[in-house]
């Protein structure tokens, strides 16, 4: 399918540089703030530990905090 | 029908899916720190749209799919030339998206994700009637079907008031919504904003058909399109009468229902009033309008319609089982059903 429909054709003529830059400078933002949200609410679970979680999640079995592994 | 009309009411359908499946959602969105006076609220008004908010969303995907598939040449030209208000109306998405996942579990950062809620969903609200103002009111673009317009012509006055009469109509059904789900203080609340925002509505879409006259003319030349704007319009004012009775009868149900009816009334309106073009070109501008006619081979439409005919059916079916599973009032104090 090479060379049918080339890249420079098909950019639409009227999405301007500064709306591409503007649009993807938004979009790094936004995923930077959640990476850092994410990283607070994981952060904030390995803190709590197991057991922390459990509780929170209003268990009463106490959770072994050793991995199992499965073949 | 022809395989053409088909997919223009199919895309039709999507959209007026969309608009009363995550029109209340985003509406109730705007409507939480006005609502809300409580943590309990605020939790109550989560929990109102918690199971259902991401499904709703999914038919705006399946909309601009299917405007895609069937209509390649008003899919290129209405999302590349509205490009900007898009990207800020997904942005929107993902904000309120993400701060319904994350505001119970980051306590400290409660404001923050009230906050992203709230501009998450004022946006998409906004800025979908505003778009949908510019494709009534006519694109201007050239014989390529290139948008020459700018982001600040999209702004115009006629399509900010069809966006303030999008946003009225969903915070309208937001609060529908909220009666439906909600006991106590927050129910009354949600009660008197209904009543008040429903008015907003009427006095909004009267003034939107009166400068549509002014502004647009007559577009209801084609035979077909004017009986179904007929059609739309008595959904229309039947659905705005009968949501008005039921909110005197204090049915909050009837209420939410007859709401729905006035959504796709409206859609309808704006969809037929078009008909047979999708994206008409501005008066002024040097262009034809993309009609119906510039839609994908048969093949593909008769391929896309057995796709359909096979996943509506299952789309329809998880809607209904989440909502039936889901039904009731939340919880005040708990959040939960």
């Amino acid at each position: 399918m090479q060379g049918l429909l080339r890249t420079s054709d098909a950019v639409s003529p009227n999405v301007t540089v500064t709306d591409v830059v503007g649009s993807l400078t938004l979009l790094a933002l936004i995923y930077a703030l959640l990476f850092v949200a994410w990283l607070r609410v994981v952060t904030g679970i390995i803190r709590k530990g197991p057991q922390g979680v459990a509780d929170s999640l209003g268990g009463t079995d106490q959770v072994d905090p050793t991995p199992t592994a499965t073949v | 029908m022809d395989l053409q009309l088909t997919w223009f009411v199919l895309v039709g359908i999507l959209i007026a899916g969309y608009a009363v499946l995550d029109g209340f959602d985003l509406g109730i969105g705007v409507l939480y720190p006005f609502l809300a006076k409580n943590e309990d609220e605020r939790r109550a008004l989560r929990a109102a749209i918690g199971p259902v908010w991401d499904g709703n969303e999914v038919w705006l995907i399946t909309a601009g799919g299917a405007l895609f598939a069937a209509f390649p040449p008003a899919y290129a030209t209405t999302f590349a030339g509205f490009y900007p208000a898009i990207m800020l109306a997904l942005f929107g998405l993902i904000l309120r998206g993400v701060s319904l996942e994350f505001r119970h579990r980051d306590e400290n950062w409660r404001r923050l994700w009230d906050g992203a809620f709230f501009i998450g969903s004022l946006l998409p609200a906004l800025l979908f009637g505003v778009a949908v103002g510019n494709v009534v009111r006519g694109v201007p673009m050239n014989a390529a079907g290139d948008y020459t317009g700018t982001f600040l012509g999209l702004l115009n006055p006629f399509s900010l008031l069809v966006g303030v009469t999008g946003l009225a109509m969903f915070l309208t059904h937001g609060a529908a919504w909220t009666a439906v789900k909600t006991e106590g203080a927050l129910h009354d609340r949600a009660v008197k904003a209904r009543s008040l925002l429903h008015w907003a509505f009427v006095v909004l879409v009267v003034l939107t058909t009166v400068y549509t006259g002014l502004a647009v003319g007559d577009r209801l030349h084609d035979s077909l399109g004017r009986a179904m704007g007929w059609l739309a319009l008595i959904l229309l004012v039947a659905g705005v009468v009968w949501a008005r009775w039921e909110m005197l009868r204090k049915r909050d149900l009837g209420a939410f229902v007859a709401s729905a009816a006035a959504i796709v009334g409206l859609v309808g309106l704006a969809a037929a009033g078009n008909y047979p073009d999708l994206v008409p070109a501005r008066a002024s501008a040097a262009a034809t309008s993309i009609a119906v006619d510039a839609a994908s081979s048969s093949l593909t439409l008769k391929v896309m319609l057995v796709i359909t005919l096979i996943g509506m059916p299952l789309v329809l079916a998880y809607s209904v089982y989440v909502y039936r599973s889901f039904r009731g009032k939340v919880d005040m104090k708990e959040g939960e059903y």
